[in-house]
């Protein structure tokens, strides 16, 4: 026994002493706290803090537009729109706590929306239930881009129905669904200000819950919702209806750009010596794979940057652009989800089972 | 010689000891897993399953698997009180390995230890003492047993642990202290040590000193002297180890494997307490009458038992070496890795994306691993051929059945060894509809390109 003792004492002293030369960054600590603190001070917290103004200010535009209804309040409200559908993309990766519970990001922006569904509810007014779960796809948004954009082809028409028979109709629901955007934002933003913020930070395995929400986000929400369905990459068959902003299409390329550059800051952390994914793996020593993915978030930005503004007609005239776009994400999604998730060591399923 | 050896007696108390032991920690096991909703979601849920290659004809058994599990956590307290042992270890082991093999997904190591230990314990007589078999049936009481039957079991865990140990010499674990070092650093909350799980000299120490352990440590079991030290780090080892690794009951199910090396009178003590706090009869101790008697095989048994387990042991010693029929990296391939106690040795992550090929009108598509399996299913099927190639017939199958008439199935996959960057898996151009699965070597792993030198 005492031989063993000595022979891996000296095995120990050996190894650790030939480390100490080597050793280079692992004296920086893998800190969750730190991760999720500066995750919620430096991007939860103030996006949604813009998100909010700008929801406000849409309700503002709203009201003036019902105040008066004119092509110049129109114009207006519709700037306002597309000033808070920009910033809630900064906002559609936060999907938990409050935000999980109440489907906030499906209320919010499932598309395509559903335009029999809409007509509907615009002339019965008694069946306008925006709580279901079955009513996600007739709010949020995609509703408001609708009601904005897609009802007519001019200006003067639009306003029209504001002011024509069906006025009243029209003008409820307009009010309506810009009004629970308003109210599930101002819920959500304060469960994020009272308290949420705080377990988030500090309860045990929100590191694994953040890791995974935001691989999710970003390939399910960003990548499928944005790229995959308008290409057809599931069925095979291109539908570019699909697209987010599908009345107003030349904004689309502009809302996913507003989306990845979003979840890159989320990665490469904002502000000197904040802690970020990023700062993590090169505490670790794995400056090899935080450049793969920094450098990947490039050149798909590069590549959407080249695409049409107008996604819907990207996919009309040359799927295949888009297609390599969308790999680009693919690949992102490649090195979060195997290397990343390996590297931090994440749990990836919470229907685990044990290990061995 | 051997006849000598096989006419060798001991004391039943360390048999007795161990199957109290064995069935409560099975029936705890058997309740835990069922408490978590596991039943539900590893064997009910998933729509599809991953037989074993060659037990294709063992079912899932929807709302039945439940009666499945009770069935064995009361042949589990059967065997833990002694109540119709024969009947119930056989019970037992058909009904966990019927389990196990529902699917390969929920593999582990320690299942299928499980599963051929309680198919050794069909041959030993740990009913002889301490039972009620043997408080019922006087005649079959016996206060020693033939020595083999104790050391059969001590050989097996002598498997499980030099194996483990042999496995673990290689150069990820030795020299890159992976994937201990992945999953340490991670962990610098962990109380008391947990600061020290930053350094490198940390995950080296675990390294080193897991695979000491492992190759070593039934040699100081069995060696009188070292004997009580050895049990202390069996002891500590295996609590560290379930305090930081996910690795449910294995732990005390191993800590509690170890007593078998101690002497008989320390199993008596043990039986002395359990005696004492149950307020059991004294009589199901050893009493006057039955001080000398030795449990006695039947001529039937004594002709055909030696050979099984000569047989079943000789399996066991061979299995894990038939890594070295297959070419490429072990770790990568995974070719010959299950049931040869590589435990701990990989930190594997992978991604896997179908594509469906209609060759007819040249359309294709992607598609979601979640329309069609678990989370748990995915993580598992992602970086391991067998899988792979055994989703895509699934996935060939049902667009056969959706109108395709020859469905071509393509992956690209990407995997994860031991914190390396990631790398291509599987050759994403074979259609692998058309490939099968099968003992050989699947050519379609795309080599691994490095060599992780070692055993």
């Amino acid at each position: 026994m005492k031989k063993l003792t000595l022979f891996l004492i000296s095995c120990f002293c050996l190894i650790s002493c030939d480390d100490e030369l080597q050793e280079r960054s692992n004296n920086v600590e893998f800190n969750d706290v730190s991760l999720l603190n500066s995750v919620v001070e430096n991007h939860i917290l103030p996006e949604f803090a813009i998100f909010r103004l700008a929801v406000e200010a849409l309700g503002e535009s709203k009201d003036a537009f019902i105040a008066e209804k004119t092509e110049a309040n129109l114009v207006s409200l519709r700037s306002s729109y597309l000033q808070a559908y920009n910033s809630y993309q900064a906002v559609a990766k936060y999907d938990f706590g409050l935000a999980k519970d109440i489907n906030y990001a499906q209320n919010l922006n499932l598309h395509p929306f559903n335009l029999n569904g809409v007509t509907d509810f615009i002339l019965n007014q008694e069946n306008q239930n925006l709580e279901s779960i079955l009513t996600q796809d007739r709010q949020g948004f995609p509703a408001v881009d609708y009601m904005l954009n897609g009802l007519a082809a001019t200006d003067t028409e639009i306003v029209a129905f504001y002011t024509g028979n069906n006025a009243e109709d029209y003008t409820t629901f307009l009010s309506r669904i810009i009004d629970r955007i308003e109210a599930l934002t101002i819920r959500v933003d304060n469960d994020w200000r009272s308290g949420f913020a705080d377990s988030f930070t500090n309860q045990n395995g929100f590191i694994d819950i953040f890791v995974n929400g935001y691989i999710q986000y970003f390939e399910k929400r960003l990548r499928s919702s944005k790229i995959d369905f308008p290409t057809g990459k599931f069925d095979g068959t291109p539908s570019p209806e699909t697209i987010e902003s599908f009345f107003r299409p030349e904004e689309s390329r502009g809302l996913l750009l507003e989306a990845l550059e979003s979840s890159r800051l989320l990665y490469i952390g904002v502000g000197e010596n904040s802690t970020s994914l990023s700062s993590v793996l090169v505490g670790l020593g794995e400056e090899g794979l935080d450049a793969q993915i920094r450098l990947r978030f490039l050149e798909a930005q590069n590549l959407i940057n080249s695409l049409d503004a107008n996604l819907a007609q990207q996919v009309a005239t040359d799927n295949s652009k888009m297609l390599d776009a969308r790999d680009a994400l693919q690949e992102i999604v490649r090195l979060l989800k195997v290397d990343l998730v390996s590297i931090l060591n994440i749990t990836i399923t919470f229907q685990d089972n044990d290990g061995d | 010689m051997i006849s000598n050896y096989l006419n060798k007696t001991t004391k039943a108390a360390p048999l007795a000891v161990f199957r109290i032991f064995f069935g409560i920690l099975m029936f705890i096991s058997i309740v835990r897993f069922w408490s978590y909703g596991w039943i539900d979601s590893v064997y009910i849920q998933p729509k599809f399953h991953f037989s074993y290659y060659g037990f294709e004809f063992i079912q899932p058994l929807g709302e039945w698997t439940y009666l499945l599990f009770a069935i064995c956590g009361i042949t589990a307290l059967m065997i833990c009180v002694g109540y119709k042992y024969r009947l119930a270890i056989v019970t037992f082991f058909l009904s966990f390995t019927y389990i196990e093999l529902i699917d390969k997904t929920t593999y582990l190591n320690h299942y299928y230890f499980i599963s051929i230990l309680s198919f050794l314990l069909i041959f030993l007589p740990l009913n002889a003492n301490f039972s009620v078999d043997s408080f019922l049936n006087k005649k079959n009481k016996a206060n020693y047993v033939p020595s083999w039957t104790v050391d059969a079991i001590k050989l097996l865990l002598a498997i499980v642990y030099v194996y483990a140990g042999l496995a673990k010499l290689n150069s990820d674990w030795l020299l890159e202290a992976q994937p201990i070092k992945i999953w340490l650093r991670t962990r610098t909350d962990f109380p008391l040590i947990g600061g020290f799980f930053q350094y490198n000299w940390m995950h080296y120490f675990f390294s080193w000193f897991g695979m000491l352990y492992d190759l070593f440590i039934v040699f100081f079991l069995l060696y009188k002297p070292t004997r009580k030290i050895a049990y202390v780090f069996v002891v500590l080892f295996h609590v560290l180890t379930h305090l930081l690794f996910p690795i449910g009951m294995f732990p005390y199910i191993m800590i509690v494997s170890g007593l078998i090396f101690f002497e008989a009178n320390v199993h008596q003590k043990i039986l002395a307490i359990l005696t004492k706090i149950f307020r059991l009869k004294g009589a199901l101790l050893t009493t006057a009458k039955t001080a000398n008697t030795t449990y006695a095989y039947s001529a039937l048994s004594k002709k055909i038992i030696p050979p099984i387990l000569l047989i079943f042991f000789t399996i066991q010693l061979l299995l894990p070496w038939r890594y070295l029929m297959y070419p490429n990296e072990l770790f990568w391939t995974e070719e010959g890795y299950r049931f040869s106690w590589r435990v701990m040795l990989i930190e594997k992550v992978g991604l896997s994306i179908f594509t469906i090929v209609d060759p007819e009108i040249g359309k294709q598509f992607d598609i979601r691993n979640s329309d069609f399996l678990t989370d748990f299913q995915i993580k598992q099927m992602s970086t391991q051929p067998d899988f792979i190639v055994q989703y895509a017939h699934m996935l060939r199958d049902h667009y056969i059945s959706e109108g395709i008439k020859s469905p071509e199935v393509y992956v690209k996959s990407y995997v994860t060894l031991n914190g390396r960057l990631n790398k291509e898996f599987i050759d994403s151009k074979i259609n692998l509809a058309n490939e099968k699965d099968s003992f050989a070597h699947k050519k379609w792993i795309l080599p691994f390109y490095e060599t992780i030198k070692g055993l």
